[in-house]
């Protein structure tokens, strides 16, 4: 957008009420409790391997109860913002989050030893929300006002969701009374490669081009460079399905999944290697450098995801199944969950004070965004946060009882300190 | 910056406005700034301000307010944003 924009834009009806990123948010500490829970009932069993059923209850439980519900919020509020386009139908969003908690309480349930129509009703809560919040949102992002690198992460990240969801419904089938789809492992390979390069690191990346510069007024990265890590993590994305089909063809002596794995790295160094370098150089060049807990979070995030693609070489290297436990608990509570947790410290108290004390500023006086939430909060957060990440790797690679449930405990108080930290700054109204 | 302001913004005519400068503060300090401003702008008045980005949230704030906004993205992807209070 070079030329002169006249009046027009973003009307306020075009922004969604806060009370929709606002009640997907509040639900992230309920599935941080039901990691912990997890957790401290299973013990050490949930860290053994990733195909025990309670391993994929705690998975699902971040990834679903924690980083979805976070960044599903996030788009209902970014789109339009971003985007320059509304998301329509807003008014389901209660709905969508609704059948997401109910769905993933069923699943967990399954997976804990729950009967088999707690999963059925599992796959079907999941099918309709996913649908309800897809379509309304990929409309939105298919014909945007501004078609800039953050909108193309943000389809990248929608349509990585799509065929994620696609692909886990079908394997949910096999916890409800169906068999599991031929080659399970390579199938579980790209749901995991897809969802977390994909759909979290996608959106990931493609946010930071925006709140890093706007929140800690660290450089803009230039749209070249943009540009070729979208590329490369979109060739990332691509190339396994290419390796999966033409495997018989290319190689008799790497396995489908193994070729899936080399053909996904141009993307995993983008989002583990060379994102993570790039904002933490960034980060270090900013014009003000104002203490500021969220932002230890992105430092901490970032740090532990350039640890993952050696973590990944591991996993390739060694047969030891703790290995590939400790790249998902590094990768989703390390990495997604330090960076969503940040976001949230910095985002909540930016749009309660946009939502409810802009539109006074000047008329009246109005409190600074910063006073919304002392820092003493966020760095309780912080501390326990970075504490149960770093027992959660001391109790997979000790493979001790003890400290697996002592993570769990430590995983329920991060869940208290930030429900309480969200509701302290959500009460905030003008007298 | 290649064009002048006045190339840029037709509008403002023969008026030069100062620029204020709000690219080294950080969200949402350039819109308390701005509004703030805008809070004293007399009728015909042109405020002229340099942002880190374009302030898209800004929008629907400067309309309830009855003000007229133009914003030109720079090379460096910062921002040009003149408002004039019309009525």
């Amino acid at each position: 957008m070079n030329a002169v924009m006249p009046t027009g834009g973003l009307s306020l009806d075009q922004a969604p009420r806060l009370s929709i990123p606002a009640a997907f948010f509040l639900t992230l500490p309920a599935g941080i409790l039901a990691a912990g829970f997890i957790l401290m009932f299973t013990g050490s069993t949930a860290l053994i391997t990733p195909l025990m059923p309670q391993t994929l209850a705690l998975v699902h439980a971040a990834t679903l109860g924690v980083l979805a519900m976070g960044m599903i919020g996030a788009l209902y509020q970014m789109t339009p913002v971003i985007a320059g386009t509304p998301v329509p139908f807003t008014r389901i969003a209660p709905l969508v989050q609704a059948l997401l908690v109910v769905g993933l309480a069923g699943f967990i349930w399954r997976l804990l030893g729950g009967p088999i129509w707690s999963m059925s009703a599992a796959i079907f809560c999941f099918a309709i929300a996913f649908l309800a919040f897809l379509i309304p949102l990929g409309w939105a992002l298919l014909r945007p006002g501004t078609n800039n690198e953050t909108v193309q992460g943000m389809r990248l990240a929608i349509i990585s969701l799509m065929t994620v969801t696609l692909i886990g419904l079908v394997m949910a089938r096999g916890y409800s009374g169906h068999g599991f789809p031929d080659n399970r492992f390579l199938w579980m390979q790209i749901h995991l490669t897809l969802a977390l390069i994909g759909w979290v690191g996608g959106l990931i990346m493609s946010v930071s081009w925006q709140v890093i510069p706007m929140f800690y007024l660290a450089p803009v990265v230039s749209k070249t460079l943009m540009r070729l890590l979208f590329s490369l993590l979109l060739a990332g994305l691509v190339l396994p399905f290419v390796a999966i089909f033409a495997a018989q063809e290319v190689s008799d002596f790497l396995t489908p999944g193994q070729l899936a794995a080399i053909g996904a790295l141009p993307a995993a160094v983008v989002v583990w290697l060379l994102h993570p370098l790039l904002i933490l150089r960034n980060i270090s060049r900013r014009k003000r450098r104002r203490r500021d807990t969220s932002l230890m979070f992105w430092k901490a995030g970032l740090i532990i995801a350039l640890l993952l693609i050696p973590s990944a070489i591991l996993v390739f290297l060694l047969p030891d199944p703790r290995w590939q436990v400790l790249f998902g608990w590094l990768a989703i509570w390390g990495w997604a969950g330090m960076i969503m947790h940040g976001m949230l410290s910095r985002i909540v108290p930016f749009l309660v004070w946009f939502h409810r004390y802009s539109a006074r500023v000047g008329l009246e006086p109005v409190p600074s965004m910063r006073s919304l939430l002392p820092q003493r909060r966020i760095q309780i957060g912080l501390v326990l946060h970075l504490s149960s990440v770093i027992l959660g790797v001391a109790a997979i690679l000790i493979q001790q009882d003890m400290l697996a449930r002592l993570t769990g405990v430590i995983l329920a108080a991060t869940a208290i300190s930030l429900g309480s930290m969200l509701f302290h700054v959500l009460k905030r109204r003008p007298d | 910056m290649g064009k002048s302001v006045s190339d840029i913004f037709t509008v403002l005519g023969f008026e030069k406005p100062d620029i204020v400068d709000l690219r080294d503060l950080e969200a949402p300090e350039p819109m308390e700034k701005i509004l703030m401003s805008c809070s004293e702008l007399a009728v015909g008045d042109f405020f002229l301000a340099q942002l880190p980005h374009i302030p898209t949230p800004l929008f629907p704030h400067l309309e309830a307010r009855g003000l007229k906004w133009w914003v030109h993205e720079q090379e460096d992807q910062s921002a040009l944003l003149l408002i004039r209070r019309e009525q």
